[in-house]
């Protein structure tokens, strides 16, 4: 056949191509074992000598065109058939899924983190007490021997004589001493019971207490670590205002106070650690000082999730509890 | 403490602005509460520490403001009172300590009505500061008492003297002595409570309230006027006790001015001439100058004080602070030390640190500089804190929602699931729903399932850290996990995964387990009295019981009302927190042999068994065995099932050659069919 014209029909060929297996269709026609350009290559020998070369180089430039053509026609192809695929597998990816409740950290447990995060950054180990604690280490041994007024302050639960439910996070400070050590660095978070119940007070509440021992520790930088604290947690500058206070177990005593909206805003309370809790523990005030610090956790919490009702967060209201 | 502005300023002798008032006030730790605007004055209301008893009078905060002020206080005019002869009582105390001071006078001739039988009035002022004050206004001779405590702080108490039988004695209780308080309450004493009594009886409780019978009322025309100083030790706790606190009591037990007594008689005597009538006896003071409060000398370096401070104050400085304080000070040229001596009305002052308070306060604590902290170096280590905070966040990425319940429930509840074993009861319980400490944290969750479902969740997964508490000779408290799954959401369609089961609770255990670094854990069937017996596992480690987990048993749905049922875990904490060392093997690079072998299992059988036999016999180049297909009935034989096991086998030496693992699979097939009966399939 004349070459011209087997192009034309090649070219006319791929133009009917619609599917992979048309392709390998025209594959054998053209380039089987009898196809068309297989022959025309087979049938070179009947050429003269002069007339091969030429005839050689245009067969061989069909079968290259051929092969270009159906190689790119091959993967337009296969990408339709693909494409053609993925709509069948289509699905309603707005359908809802299995049981989605996102389960997260009660908004205490996020707000004593917050706090920890600070004091462990600055090197504070995090310890740990018993909840049932003897009278000697929520009173006595912090200065508060028995019928002193500044038991009133606290409503204590007794489970029996000498035993009662810890009414602050306090004894961890001697107990820390005895277990530890001075200098010591320690903080403790934890749940305390007071018998008082308002909007405001829970019957069980959560403290962190702080405790700082070495020597030579002043009253400014007690300031100091608390100002840095509270600007911490409440993410800006604040105005802190230390003021005289009173509490058995530090002198001198101090609650700290921070500018809100509404004016000053009771915070936490703070102070030297007082001598005679130092001699309790077992260690020298005129070597050593330190101060000490304790705040309500759920007082922070309100402050940071503005919520009013204190109760609430102790419901378990899933809906409630879960925003956090 | 409530108090007059007015009044404040009649002490001090000057004028105040309110705002800058309160808030000097405050920052001297006399933290004002409130401030209410009245016509042209103003209501204070203070907030006293118990360490201040010095400020429980009027007379007590301008002493502060005065000293803050760098004034002294306006003078009181002198009084001028009549009084003639001795009182015919005789007053004997019997222990000095807890009453180291007693004045009195006798006053007779006394009528409360005028001619007309109406009651006397009170000049205004004093009905004013008094109501003011919050304290009822009683009858014209209490109330002047009641006047003279508010104002000079001073509790006094005045006994109708037709009304007690002869002489008077201070002294403490005798067993089982009994008395009938103003308040008409009827007290058993104990020898610990300071009684007056007459001849016959008991008259007061001592500082606290006087008896019923001996009070003064609008027809008393003699009284005995007692101004006592009683010790704040002989006085605490005895409000407490019999649930009486009263101004006195208050004032008393935070510690009253030793000097003040006769000076208080004297100004409330003048009062009661001046508005009431009355013919005076002289003064008779009982005391023992040794039993008084000593005022020991405190020793101050001002060295050391500016180290605590962080200050750099002289010793001038300081002593004209403590000088304004009334507190007396000495010092010898380039002594080191100053000693000081506080005055009669300061309780609180004992030790230098309370003097380095005094100074700080009058300094101004917003005054003191701030200073970095400069800390000795600790190291680091993990705290159960830390593992546990790890462990909350793990199970909230499984969906979970923490939880915090109170740690005292219901005492009910926890025998209804009986749960009592060592429970611990709380002797004053708040109320009867909060009076047992927990000894499992089911109750408290059980709770929060049965409110949340009330308010329409159908499916929940709510987990809590805390502690139990039980009591078995010594009281112990663990801290548990616990977590109950519930799930009663209707599933058909696209969610193809179905309900909740005991494997998706396995899955997340073994999870959890994982993520806790605990291997070599046993599962078996669980003896937990709260759980499904046939659908729930105990966890062993080393043989020790840490956990629980499964479907909660029908009979706990039943007591507790719960129509729907749950699935619960509860394990200990402390078996959570394991370190973990990690060695990191290089995996074979030889090809790995696999076979597929199906077995015919009577039902009986639990899969545990038949995994074990096949690894006991799979030699040990076994590293991996798998159920993959579980199925009962088709052609099976009756009581049977069929469970297929997809099996592993790689050397780290060599490729494995099809003879050995035949004799391996044959050794299988043996010894299952010897031990167990069971046949391979197919």
């Amino acid at each position: 056949m004349d070459l011209q014209l087997l192009k034309k029909q090649l070219l006319q060929d791929l133009k009917n191509v619609s599917s992979a297996q048309d392709l390998q269709d025209l594959k054998v026609k053209y380039l089987g074992k009898k196809g068309e350009i297989t022959l025309l290559s087979k049938n070179l020998g009947k050429l003269t000598q002069k007339e091969r070369p030429k005839a050689g180089k245009s067969i061989n430039e069909l079968r290259v065109l051929f092969e270009i053509k159906s190689g790119s026609l091959l993967s337009k192809i296969e990408k339709n058939e693909i494409e053609e695929s993925l709509e069948k597998d289509s699905i309603d990816i707005s359908l809802p899924v299995n049981n989605l409740q996102n389960g997260s950290l009660h908004p205490i447990t996020r707000t004593i983190d917050k706090i920890c995060e600070f004091f462990s950054s600055r090197g504070y180990l995090i310890e740990d007490g018993p909840e049932i604690e003897s009278e000697y280490y929520n009173f006595d041994a912090l200065n508060i021997p028995k019928d002193h007024p500044a038991r009133d302050m606290h409503d204590t639960f007794y489970v029996d004589v000498e035993t009662l439910l810890r009414t602050h996070t306090s004894p961890v400070q001697i107990r820390a001493i005895n277990k530890r050590s001075v200098p010591l660095k320690v903080i403790c978070p934890g749940k305390v019971y007071r018998s008082d119940a308002d909007q405001t007070h829970t019957p069980m509440f959560h403290q962190v207490e702080g405790l700082l021992i070495d020597e030579k520790v002043n009253f400014g930088n007690l300031k100091q670590e608390l100002t840095d604290f509270l600007n911490f947690f409440f993410k800006k500058n604040l105005e802190v205002r230390f003021r005289p206070s009173y509490f058995p177990f530090t002198e001198p005593s101090a609650e700290v106070d921070i500018m809100d909206k509404k004016g000053w805003l009771e915070i936490m309370g703070c102070g030297m650690v007082h001598p005679n809790v130092l001699k309790e523990a077992g260690v020298d005030p005129n070597k050593y000082s330190g101060f000490a610090f304790g705040l309500g956790i759920e007082r922070m919490a309100k402050l940071d999730y503005e919520m009013d009702d204190m109760r609430l967060l102790f419901e378990n209201d899933v809906r409630l509890i879960s925003q956090s | 403490m409530k108090i007059l502005k007015s009044h404040l300023e009649e002490k001090i002798g000057k004028k105040k602005n309110i705002s800058k008032l309160a808030e000097q006030l405050t920052m001297l730790g006399l933290e004002v509460d409130s401030v209410e605007s009245l016509k042209k004055d103003y209501c204070i209301d203070i907030d006293l520490t118990p360490n201040r008893g010095d400020c429980f009078s009027v007379l007590g905060v301008a002493r502060e403001i005065a000293a803050n002020d760098c004034i002294k206080l306006k003078k009181e005019k002198s009084l001028k009172v009549n009084l003639s002869g001795k009182p015919i009582t005789n007053v004997t105390i019997k222990d000095y300590d807890a009453c180291p001071r007693y004045c009195y006078s006798e006053i007779s001739n006394l009528s409360s009505k005028d001619k007309n039988n109406n009651v006397k009035k009170l000049p205004e002022f004093i009905n004013h500061r008094l109501e003011i004050a919050g304290i009822n206004s009683i009858n014209p001779i209490v109330d002047i008492l009641n006047y003279v405590m508010l104002d000079i702080g001073q509790p006094m108490h005045a006994f109708d003297k037709n009304k007690i039988d002869g002489d008077i004695q201070v002294r403490f209780a005798k067993s089982n002595e009994k008395i009938i308080l103003l308040d008409k309450q009827k007290i058993n004493t104990s020898q610990d409570c300071l009684l007056i009594t007459d001849k016959k009886k008991p008259i007061a409780l001592a500082g606290v309230m006087g008896s019923y019978d001996s009070s003064v009322d609008l027809e008393t025309n003699a009284i005995i006027l007692e101004s006592a100083f009683f010790s704040p030790k002989s006085i605490r706790g005895k409000g407490r006790r019999y649930g009486i606190q009263t101004d006195a009591s208050q004032r008393y037990e935070r510690g009253v001015d030793f000097e003040l007594q006769r000076k208080a008689l004297l100004f409330a005597i003048s009062l009661i001439h001046e508005h009431i009538g009355g013919v005076s006896s002289d003064i008779k003071e009982i005391s023992s100058s040794k039993s008084l409060p000593s005022r020991k000398l405190i020793n101050l370096s001002i060295s050391t004080l500016n180290n605590k401070l962080g200050t750099s104050l002289s010793i001038t400085e300081v002593k004209k602070i403590l000088t304004f304080l009334e507190i007396s000070s000495s010092s010898g040229p380039g002594d080191p030390l100053v000693k000081l001596k506080p005055p009669s009305h300061r309780f609180d002052l004992e030790i230098e640190a309370d003097i380095i308070e005094e100074v700080a306060r009058l300094v101004g604590y917003d005054k003191l500089p701030l200073e970095k902290v400069k800390t000795s170096f600790q190291e680091f280590s993990k705290t159960a804190y830390q593992n546990t905070l790890d462990l909350k966040k793990f199970i909230a990425s499984q969906n979970f929602q923490e939880v915090i319940n109170y740690s005292f429930i219901d005492d009910r509840l926890q025998e209804k699931l009986g749960l009592t074993k060592g429970m611990i009861k709380v002797q004053n319980p708040i109320n009867e729903k909060l009076n047992s400490m927990r000894t499992s944290l089911l109750p408290g969750l059980l709770n929060n399932l049965i409110s949340n479902s009330k308010r329409g969740a159908s499916f929940l997964k709510i987990f809590e850290e805390g502690k139990v508490f039980s009591k078995n000779k010594k009281i112990s408290e663990l801290n548990r996990f616990a977590g109950i799954i519930y799930d009663q959401e209707k599933k058909k369609g696209w969610r193809e995964s179905g309900s909740y089961n005991f494997f998706s609770q396995k899955e997340f255990i073994l999870k959890l387990l994982n993520f806790s670094n605990l291997q070599k854990i046993i599962l078996k069937p669980s003896s937990s009295k709260l759980l499904h017996p046939k659908v729930s596992a105990d966890i062993f480690k080393a043989g020790k019981k840490i956990g629980s987990f499964g479907e909660i048993h029908p009979i706990v749905l039943k007591k507790v009302n719960l129509k729907k049922s749950f699935f619960y875990f509860e394990l200990d904490s402390l078996e959570l927190f394991n370190e973990k060392k990690v060695e990191l093997i290089e995996p074979s690079k030889y090809p790995q042999v696999q076979r597929d072998l199906a077995f015919t299992v009577p039902e009986h059988l639990i899969f545990k068994d038949i995994e074990s036999a096949i690894i006991k016999n799979s030699g040990n180049n076994l590293i991996n065995l798998k159920l993959f297909d579980l199925f009962k009935g088709g052609d099976l034989p009756k009581n049977h099932k069929s469970l297929a096991f997809r099996i592993t086998w790689q050397s780290k030496k060599e490729t494995l050659d099809d003879l050995y693992i035949e004799s391996i699979v044959k050794e299988i097939e043996k010894n299952l069919k010897d031990n167990f009966k069971v046949e391979l399939r197919g």
